[in-house]
């Protein structure tokens, strides 16, 4: 580590004597273009020159592609040519007075200028005046903001997050315009040189949580940030294990909840799908719809999300144990009729489940892979046909199809893409622990993924919390979902600085008669 | 990674592994009870178990009142220099047993109920990976797997035994007292109490949960939940097989829960479902045993690295499978267990009674109460 920052020290101090060696002398703007000229090669690099009618010479720089090149005449050129006095511009006066962009940023240090050119800013600077002004916010066409592709809800917003890092702010501030939200930028990957911003509320969320996660940020040292997996991967506490410690959403909404609840929200640039820790293992079954219904419906609705997690991973294996190790554990007449039906199948019971497994997971990939209409029909004819034509030539039993549809309709109402994912590996693990020891083996797996959970943390909170906690008051948005009147205090799991959540109400107001009297009733 | 949000342990861990001892008890072979006790095994059982919850109330107190260190710590600095060592390494092969019979024991209930033509190498050996596993990782997430999976399991289990029991004709507890002698009846309740008890299970846990309000009380919930299904299950096997009749079988309590009932709708033999909560608290325990092992091989060789003394822990347990090493340690354990003191109160709970009794309440800043508080309390 120290090592790393003795070589940029010595990097930066390089940069800064070559520019010095070079451009000593010349007028302060030349450096600016001296330096803006490695892009010059680039077919993508606009350079323009105007002549001022003070004499003076200002130079424009952009990336063509990444700025909206209309927005740069009608902002900052058009300003300039037709500004008609011709006494000798600063850029002070410039921004003060003359150009009409919103967001002007002032740097003095070439190779700034260079990265902010790089960002997508557009650089104006004088040739005989010193510093240089960034213009920001003159994007290209981008992708507005649409409905989630992943996390549909039937009740709640309709927007979700896009590729554009400042817009995705907004939708963040949009819904929470308090004075404490902070908003931390660090720059990550050393080529991408990716723009990753840290929400947080400033006065709940612990700090020792969000210098941890500033400071993996700040460690990772990769080529390019493509997306906020990247950066997931490489700040998680535990890489080795199928369960995601950092969760991610495409909702605006359900980070402002977790950023209100005491968690940092981690907004890369370029990407829509928004990180926020720490995280646990229940809250993996939370849908951001939870707290807009009423408490009693989603109680109903987050048990079957439990029951059809347990029924993803569970099913191919129990049968398997039941029908293959264990017969004599099912009902007479049920075991009857498993027998009966696996008549004339050509494969064990093991290969059987492994096979169609294998098949699900198949359709499910060529489903989600194909364009969206197609997909959908392709998923549902690929199921039957390959159901019905298994069965017919005695590849799988009708009640292994039945098994298996179970299990895909159980995966597909998990609330979150991670935990769907994650139980569809795990249902395959579990599947070879009962392959080799029956139903033993199939309770041993249980016993495993129970001792993996306990031991996985995120950011310093267990994984497994809050079911494994004496505090109640942690409870009630767990197992069971309370009404929303008695969620007074955050989660203590995660310590925050401020822990109420909801001030007691005021007493109801008197009611007033009609002639003015107040009525205690 | 350095802990960002000090969560300790949760307070639920005094409530639910104390549970870990019964399981201990169970696969143990309540059976010896029986052959020490002879027709008295319930008044034994009662008698036993109350001692062991006094004893591990008791060593918990103590504790509270002098050591926020984990216990293996203190042992050289109680016992000096070349004393220490020799307690410390009896007390890692004290848990070494401990870790030595239950997976015997599991092993062998899975082979007898379950997987008949597997060999024992094929089902110990997973089961000891995961406990070893769960045991690599620390404390802290054995507590928090027993808090998440005994709430689940405790209730099946009881309910189980109670509906053995409602089935049972409780004519057959009687004669409570019989032809046994009040000395054989003793030495077994003695049996009984030292084994639970010396799993120190409060007192290991003590240091982690000093911030915990009410450990006490906490841990004496806990003793109760663990009797619960212990005492349920001397009931049912007695109720059912009379106090001469266990000593026919190898598992009684899950005979008499066979017996009593009827065929299940979904399960056929709802025994099974019986079984298969049971087989997780073993698991637990095992890796409860494994740590605490490790922990005193750390202490007797010097060894940091945890993965290697839980892993050394984990080969010592594995004999466990070969035929003659059992019987070898079966005879030294029998010995162990009927030395007088036992090397757990001898070389800890003792001198801290002792040490508690001459002097008071040690230092404050250790006990884990505030100077303020303990000023409050002495006013009081």
């Amino acid at each position: 580590m120290d090592q790393r920052i003795r070589e940029l020290g010595a990097e930066i101090r390089q940069r800064v004597e070559r520019v010095k060696i070079t451009l000593q002398g010349s007028p302060p703007g030349r450096r600016y273009l001296q330096e803006l000229k490695r892009l010059q090669g680039d077919t993508d690099a606009v350079f323009r020159s105007l002549r001022l009618p003070s004499g003076q010479t200002a130079h424009v720089v952009y990336l063509d592609g990444m700025v909206n090149a209309d927005e740069v005449e009608e902002r900052l050129i058009k300003p300039l040519l037709l500004w008609a006095p011709k006494k000798k511009a600063d850029l002070k006066l410039l921004r003060e007075k003359v150009l009409t962009a919103a967001d002007l940023e002032e740097v003095a240090f070439p190779p700034d200028l260079l990265t902010g050119v790089l960002e997508g800013k557009t650089a104006l600077f004088l040739e005989d005046a010193p510093g240089a002004l960034l213009a920001e916010h003159f994007g290209p066409a981008q992708r507005k903001v649409e409905k989630p592709a992943i996390e549909f809800s039937i009740r709640g917003p309709r927007d979700a997050f896009t590729e554009t890092l400042s817009w995705n702010l907004a939708l963040i501030r949009r819904r929470i315009r308090d004075p404490a939200l902070r908003v931390r930028t660090l720059q990550v990957g050393e080529r991408s040189k990716t723009t990753v911003c840290l929400v947080y509320l400033e006065n709940v969320a612990p700090p020792q949580v969000v210098q941890e996660i500033e400071k993996r940020i700040r460690r990772v040292r990769v080529d390019a940030i493509l997306d906020s997996g990247y950066l997931e991967q490489l700040i998680e506490d535990h890489w080795w294990s199928p369960f995601p410690t950092v969760n991610g959403s495409e909702r605006p909404d359900a980070v402002a909840a977790g950023i209100l609840e005491g968690r940092v929200a981690i907004v890369p640039d370029n990407t829509s799908y928004v990180l926020i820790a720490p995280v646990t293992f229940d809250g993996m079954f939370h849908s951001p719809e939870d707290s807009y219904e009423r408490w009693l419906p989603v109680n109903l609705i987050r048990w079957i999300r439990f029951i059809a997690a347990f029924l993803a991973i569970a099913t191919p294996s129990l049968y398997l144990a039941l029908t293959a190790y264990n017969p004599g554990l099912l009902p007479r007449r049920l075991a009857l009729k498993a027998a009966t039906a696996r008549e004339g199948v050509v494969f064990p019971v093991a290969i059987e489940v492994f096979l169609i497994q294998i098949s699900l997971e198949i359709i499910k990939e060529a489903g989600f892979r194909t364009p969206s209409p197609i997909g959908q029909i392709f998923g549902v004819v690929g199921g039957l046909v390959l159901g019905e034509i298994g069965v017919r030539a005695g590849i799988f039993s009708e009640l292994m199809v039945i098994v298996i549809a179970i299990t895909a309709l159980a995966s597909f109402s998990l609330p979150t893409f991670p935990l769907a994912t994650t139980v569809r590996l795990l249902g395959f693990a579990l599947l070879l622990f009962t392959t080799v020891l029956g139903l033993y083996g199939f309770l041993l797996g249980l016993f495993l993924l129970g001792v993996h959970l306990s031991s996985l943390s995120s950011f310093g909170v267990p994984y497994l919390t809050p079911y494994t906690l004496l505090p109640f008051s942690d409870w009630k948005d767990s197992l069971l979902k309370l009404p929303l009147t008695l969620f007074r205090k955050r989660p203590t799991f995660l310590q925050p600085q401020d822990q109420v959540m909801q001030k007691p109400r005021p007493p109801a107001p008197l009611r007033e008669d009609r002639s003015g009297r107040a009525d205690s009733k | 990674m350095a802990v960002l949000i000090q969560n300790k342990l949760p307070p639920s861990a005094a409530l639910f592994l104390p549970s870990l001892t019964s399981s201990v008890f169970l696969l143990a072979e309540p059976r010896k009870v029986a052959e020490m006790a002879g027709d008295a095994v319930l008044p034994a059982s009662l008698l036993g178990f109350a001692g062991a919850g006094a004893f591990m109330l008791l060593s918990a107190w103590v504790a509270a009142r002098h050591f926020p260190a984990p216990p293996l710590d203190l042992f050289r600095g109680l016992w000096g220099k070349y004393l220490g060592p020799a307690f410390l390494f009896s007390y890692a092969l004290f848990f070494n047993g401990f870790a030595f019979f239950t997976l015997r024991s599991t092993t062998e209930l899975v082979h007898q109920n379950l997987l008949r033509w597997t060999p024992q190498a094929a089902t110990a050996l997973p089961l000891l990976a995961i406990a070893a596993y769960l045991a690599i990782g620390g404390i802290e997430p054995i507590a928090r797997i027993s808090a998440f999976y005994i709430p689940l399991l405790l209730p099946i289990i009881a309910f189980f035994y109670l509906l053995s029991l409602l089935q049972a004709d409780l004519s057959n507890l009687l004669p409570l007292w019989g032809e046994a002698q009040m000395g054989k009846v003793l030495f077994a309740a003695y049996f009984l109490a030292s084994e639970h008890a010396r799993t120190g299970i409060p007192i290991m846990l003590l240091p982690y949960l000093l911030h915990t309000r009410g450990f006490l009380p906490l841990t004496g919930v806990g003793m109760f939940l663990a009797a619960t299904p212990f005492l349920l299950s001397q009931l049912s096997s007695l109720a059912h097989l009379t106090a001469r009749g266990v000593l026919l079988y190898n598992w009684p309590e899950l005979v008499a829960v066979q017996m009593a009932l009827p065929p299940g709708f979904l399960i056929e033999k709802l025994d099974f479902v019986f079984l298969m909560a049971w087989i997780f608290i073993p698991c637990m325990a095992l890796g409860w045993f494994l740590h605490w092992a490790g922990e005193g091989w750390r202490q007797v060789f010097g060894l940091q690295d945890r993965r290697l003394t839980v892993g050394a822990a984990s080969l010592l347990t594995l004999s466990s499978l070969l035929p003659s090493s059992y019987h070898a340690v079966t005879e030294m354990y029998h010995y162990f267990i009927l030395l007088p003191a036992g090397f757990f109160s001898l070389g800890f709970l003792f001198p801290l009674l002792i040490a508690s009794l001459i002097r008071g309440p040690g230092d404050p800043r250790r006990s884990g109460k505030s100077p303020a508080q303990r000023k409050a309390r002495s006013k009081g």
